[in-house]
């Protein structure tokens, strides 16, 4: 089999004080260190985190479709643990898991699955997160594979408060996960770019049809939009920046794969609809889905 | 309530976060709203719809689920006369994405006098577990009372702070003998659950010691706040610059000054939860408007 290469996390940023707990609640997964944690996720190799419940429920049946090879059968995979928060799946050496709308809800869910990982005994394992969101000077439905990602004054940076002060962490990862997943995919059309992340959907991404009055004009919003794409944004959601700067901060691998809905250059503020008869996500998604599949079924050893 | 303007100026065919089409029919739907209630969860938000059918509408629950009026798993929006009942997930970006569709479909349906409500749970400082307290104003984490977004690349603070008649009507639409205590302070929205809550059980290393986070508390503490969550800043931000009347109602699940873990039964936790929907349940019952 090719390549499991890539390196594993940093063991010596993980914070010592969980580990240290009689019991520790993983409390938004509705998980806890007292259960067989390791007997279930003892061999996850990847975690596979996207946006919305209805996002992860659809990649989870058409993983395990494609994992299992399940070509004529319709499938339904159950949740794991609380699914108020999160809709959590294991399915052979993956975890699947909606993290929510927006980077503070995603922020719980990644230090809650790396706690998770470590109670579980598993050090090496890679994070791949995929979501729709807007794309820069690309067609409608493009993917576009990131491992760097833009805040909304495009640096490359993420700023967290923590105890009261601010810190400011790098949005850059080693572009390894990202060459092996776009050789895992020959046939796919795949944009490589950086992300632009912003913590607001409207007048974060320099939308006009919000609900609040913006200060800038279309034409600013437009130029602002360029010059996003001049420092290498091809794509646009409220997570990536974070999700890399979290990665990089541990160490562990990951990178990003967004279906570009709309063309943002092309002055769309309405995306189209995401979901085609309620349950089936756009083909962008499930072809975006489909890449990450491509990737790990091609690195899993099988019997 | 102050709308973008521009929004009349290229009426819209479909609202893309609800998955929605603005038809007449869909806008009909969303009339003669007075009250919008937030919560984390959609099985919260059906719970508490559920409840207003009881009270408001004397519907017997046995027989009644609630239907969700929109096509996206992020959000989930039920009514009940009135009241909208909506679910926005956690942190302060995904209730700015929901407050601003939210309001534009209110605005499309020609709704112009709204209160924004949001009901919840967070981290208590040096208060029991189990207190209700209503905000009167925001903070975030770094304790500066505004909300720090960017639009373009500039940077926007905006004020946060409650409607403090709202919070008054709250309180006084309480009965004399309500089983738990409930208060008036305020809150910090921190968009990191751990370290922007001064928690030290997160997988990333805390930098600053016990030592340090019982200084930052007693400071906390001085500025009246009584609880850290992760959406009362972007509520606050959005509902001063919209002109709409807000505040939060959350129950404590923990004493921040105790421990950084939530280690109620899963039994207490839902009591818990109940005793903020409670409160607004007790406000919206003491109001005229409800049914229309």
């Amino acid at each position: 089999m090719q390549n499991l290469k890539g390196k594993s996390m940093d063991k010596s940023k993980l914070n010592p004080h969980f580990q240290q707990l009689d019991v520790d609640y993983l409390y938004h997964l509705g998980l806890d260190s007292s259960m067989k944690l390791k007997a279930e996720f003892g061999d996850v190799k990847y975690v596979v985190l996207t946006r919305s419940f209805s996002n992860a429920d659809y990649f989870a049946n058409q993983f395990t479709s494609a994992y299992y090879g399940l070509n004529d059968v319709n499938i339904t995979c159950k949740t794991i643990a609380k699914d108020e928060r999160y809709h959590i799946y294991k399915v052979g050496n993956t975890i699947i898991i909606s993290h929510g709308v927006g980077f503070p809800s995603m922020l719980i869910c990644l230090n809650e699955i790396v706690k998770l990982m470590w109670h579980a005994g598993v050090e090496d394992y890679k994070f791949i997160r995929f979501s729709p969101g807007g794309g820069l000077n690309i067609a409608e439905n493009s993917i576009v594979v990131a491992n760097q990602a833009l805040n909304q004054q495009l640096k490359a940076e993420w700023s967290n408060i923590e105890f009261g002060e601010y810190y400011t962490y790098p949005t850059i990862l080693d572009e390894q996960l990202s060459t092996d997943l776009i050789t895992a995919n020959p046939d796919a059309a795949i944009i490589q770019g950086k992300i632009l992340a912003s913590s607001s959907f409207y007048n974060g991404q320099a939308r006009t049809n919000g609900a609040l009055a913006v200060n800038y004009t279309k034409q600013q919003a437009h130029e602002y939009l360029s010059n996003a794409y001049a420092a290498g944004a091809r794509g646009i959601d409220m997570e990536s920046s974070c999700f890399i700067a979290f990665c990089h901060e541990m160490g562990i691998p990951g990178c990003v794969v967004l279906a570009a809905v709309a063309d943002r250059l092309q002055g769309n503020d309405n995306e189209p609809s995401l979901r085609v008869d309620n349950d089936k996500l756009s083909p962008v998604l499930t072809a975006a889905g489909q890449v990450i599949i491509n990737y790990i079924l091609c690195n899993t050893k099988r019997d | 309530m102050q709308i973008n303007p521009l929004l009349d100026q290229n009426p819209e065919q479909f609202l893309y976060l609800f998955n929605l089409e603005l038809t007449p029919a869909n806008l009909d739907k969303f009339k003669n709203i007075r009250y919008v209630i937030m919560q984390g969860s959609s099985k919260r938000s059906a719970l508490l719809a559920k409840k207003l059918a009881k009270h408001v509408a004397g519907i017997d629950t046995r027989f009644f689920e609630p239907v969700n009026l929109v096509n996206t798993s992020n959000f989930a929006v039920y009514r009940v006369g009135s009241v909208l009942a909506v679910s926005h997930g956690m942190g302060n970006v995904t209730i700015d994405a929901l407050l601003h569709a939210v309001t534009k479909l209110l605005h499309f349906a020609g709704n112009t006098q709204l209160e924004y409500i949001r009901v919840g749970t967070s981290g208590g400082i040096g208060i029991e577990p189990g207190t209700v307290v209503v905000t009167k104003n925001a903070y975030m984490p770094n304790l500066e009372p505004y909300y720090t977004t960017y639009e373009l690349d500039q940077r926007v603070d905006t004020p946060t702070h409650a409607d403090l008649a709202l919070v008054e009507r709250i309180l006084a639409a309480q009965p004399d003998k309500l089983s738990f205590p409930i208060v008036s302070g305020n809150s910090v929205a921190a968009d990191d659950f751990y370290l922007g809550q001064c928690r030290y059980d997160g997988a990333m290393r805390a930098r600053r010691d016990h030592d340090y986070r019982a200084k930052f508390f007693e400071k906390v503490h001085a500025l009246d706040i009584r609880n850290f969550e992760m959406e009362s800043c972007a509520l606050g931000a959005f509902c001063n610059r919209a002109k709409i009347p807000a505040t939060m109602i959350a129950v404590t699940l923990v004493n921040r000054f105790e421990g950084d873990q939530i280690k109620s039964s899963a039994e207490q936790l839902v009591e818990f939860s109940e005793r903020s929907q409670q409160v607004v349940i007790n406000y919206l019952l003491s109001r005229k408007d409800l049914s229309n």
